[in-house]
C-alpha cells in the first residue's frame, strides 16, 4: 500500500521547471532566483533548460551587482561547456561581468579574442563589439573606443548606441583637468590657494585661516621669547602647511577622477550600456 | 510565542539583496571597511585615542562624515604613514564635497545622515592602491 502510494505520488510530481525562477528573475528577485535556479540544476541536471538555468545564474549575480561572483560562474561555464555557442555567451558575459566591476584592462583582452571567435553569432559579435568599444572608453582610450563604436555601427541592435558614442567619445578628450603639481605648488606659496585653483574656496579659505593662525601663534610665541609655546604651535603648523599642500595634490587627483566620474555616469544614464551588459 | 516570532519575522528586512534603489545588499553598497587595530606604544595612536575617548565623549559625535575624521585619520596612517596625516587633515577641511565637480554620496542610517567618504574615494592615487576604476 504504502509502496503504491508512493509511486504515485512520484507519477504526480511535476517535472522540474525553471518558470518560477524566471518569474524571480523578471520580478528583480536575483538573490532568491539563484536559487531555484540551482535547485533546477539539481534535481534535473541535464535537463532542456540546464544551460538557461546556468546562463540566468550568473546574469542574476550580474544583476544583482555581483560582478566578481557573475564573472566567476561565467568563467565557469565557458571552461566546462561543450556547446561552443554558449560558451561564447558565457566568455561574452564574463567580460561584461569584468567591466561592470571596473576591469576595463581585462574585459578589452577577453573581447579581443573573442570577437573573432567563428563560433559566435552575428547578433553577439555585435554586442561583443560594442562592449569592447565601452570597455576601451571607460578604460580611458577615447580613440580606440572611437574606431570600434564605427566597428559597431552597422548592428541592428546596437549601432544607433554605437553611432551616437562614437561622436560623444570626442568629450573625452577635453574634460576639465586640474595639475596636481599646479596644485600643490601654490599651496606651498600660499596655503590654500592650491584650493582655490581647483574650484573650492570654502577649503581655501580654512587653510589659509588654520595656517594664519597657528602661523600667527608661532610668531608671537617667538616674539615673546616663549621657545616651548613656539615649538608646539611650530609642529602644529607644519602639519597644517603639510596638510595643505598634500590636501591640494590629492585634490587634484579628485577633480580630474570627478570629471571623468561625472563623464561616464553621464554617457552610461544615456546610452544603455547596462542593458548590454546583461544581456537580453 | 508565535505572534512574537511573526512580529520580528515582518519587521526583520528581507532579502540579502533587498536596498533602496538595486537589489544589492547593504553590505555590498557599503563593505565594511577592514579595522585598524593600533599598535600599542605609538603616539599617534594615542593621540587619536585620546581624542575619541575624551573630547568626543563630552562633545559628542559632531562629524558629518563617515568613517569619522579620527577614524579615517587612524586607517590613513595605519596606510600610509605621515602622507595619512595629509590625507586626515585635508578630510577635517572638507565638507559635502568630493571636489568641486561632484557631492559626496549621503549615507542614511534610521534618521541620522552622513557623507559617504571612505579612505578609498581619496588616498587612490598613492602608490600600492589597486585602482577598481580607470580614470
Amino acid at each position: 500500500m504504502i509502496a503504491l502510494l508512493s509511486l504515485a505520488l512520484s507519477a504526480a510530481a511535476p517535472p522540474p521547471s525553471v518558470a518560477f525562477a524566471d518569474h524571480l528573475y523578471d520580478t528583480g528577485d536575483y538573490y532568491r532566483a539563484i536559487g531555484e535556479y540551482e535547485r533546477y540544476l539539481f534535481e534535473d541536471p541535464a535537463g532542456d533548460a540546464a544551460a538557461h538555468a546556468q546562463i540566468r545564474i550568473g546574469q542574476s549575480y550580474l544583476r544583482g551587482e555581483r560582478f566578481p561572483e557573475a564573472a566567476a560562474h561565467f568563467d565557469t561555464i565557458a571552461e566546462q561547456s561543450r556547446d561552443p555557442a554558449l560558451r561564447g555567451l558565457a566568455r561574452l558575459d564574463a567580460a561584461a561581468a569584468r567591466s561592470r566591476g571596473g576591469e576595463q584592462d581585462l574585459a578589452v583582452q577577453e573581447l579581443l579574442e573573442l570577437v573573432p571567435d567563428p563560433a559566435l553569432s552575428p547578433a553577439l559579435r555585435d554586442r561583443a563589439t560594442y562592449l569592447l568599444g565601452w570597455a576601451y572608453l571607460l578604460g580611458h582610450d577615447p580613440d580606440l573606443a572611437i574606431r570600434t563604436f564605427g566597428a559597431a555601427a552597422a548592428s541592428p541592435d546596437w549601432g544607433r548606441e554605437a553611432r551616437a558614442l562614437a561622436s560623444e567619445a570626442e568629450g573625452a578628450k577635453r574634460l576639465p583637468h586640474r595639475s596636481p603639481l599646479l596644485a600643490g605648488l601654490l599651496s606651498a606659496v600660499l596655503p590654500g590657494a592650491g584650493y582655490f585653483y581647483l574650484g573650492e574656496p570654502g577649503t581655501g579659505l580654512a587653510a589659509i585661516a588654520w595656517n594664519g593662525l597657528f602661523g600667527f601663534g608661532v610668531y608671537d610665541a617667538a616674539a615673546h621669547r616663549l621657545w616651548g609655546i613656539a615649538s608646539v604651535l611650530g609642529v602644529l603648523e607644519a602639519m597644517w602647511y603639510g596638510g595643505a599642500i598634500f590636501g591640494s595634490v590629492s585634490g587634484a587627483h579628485k577633480f580630474d577622477r570627478d570629471a571623468w566620474r561625472n563623464y561616464t555616469d553621464g554617457l552610461e544614464e544615456e546610452h544603455d550600456w547596462r542593458s548590454a551588459t546583461v544581456g537580453p | 510565542m508565535i505572534a512574537l516570532a511573526l512580529a520580528a519575522a515582518l519587521s526583520a528586512p528581507f532579502g540579502p539583496f533587498e536596498s533602496d534603489g538595486a537589489p544589492v545588499t547593504h553590505d555590498a553598497r557599503f563593505p565594511a571597511a577592514s579595522r585598524v587595530v593600533p599598535p600599542t606604544g605609538n603616539p599617534l595612536y594615542l593621540a587619536f585615542d585620546v581624542y575619541r575617548w575624551s573630547i568626543t565623549v563630552f562633545d559628542g559625535p559632531r562629524c558629518v562624515h563617515r568613517p569619522v575624521c579620527s577614524v579615517y585619520a587612524m586607517r590613513a596612517v595605519a596606510r600610509h604613514g605621515l602622507a595619512g596625516i595629509g590625507l586626515a587633515i585635508d578630510r577635517l577641511w572638507r565638507g559635502d564635497e568630493s571636489s568641486a565637480l561632484r557631492k559626496l554620496p549621503v549615507y542614511v542610517r534610521g534618521n541620522e545622515a552622513s557623507y559617504d567618504d571612505p579612505l578609498s574615494e581619496s588616498d587612490f592615487w598613492l602608490p600600492g592602491r589597486p585602482r577598481t576604476r580607470p580614470f
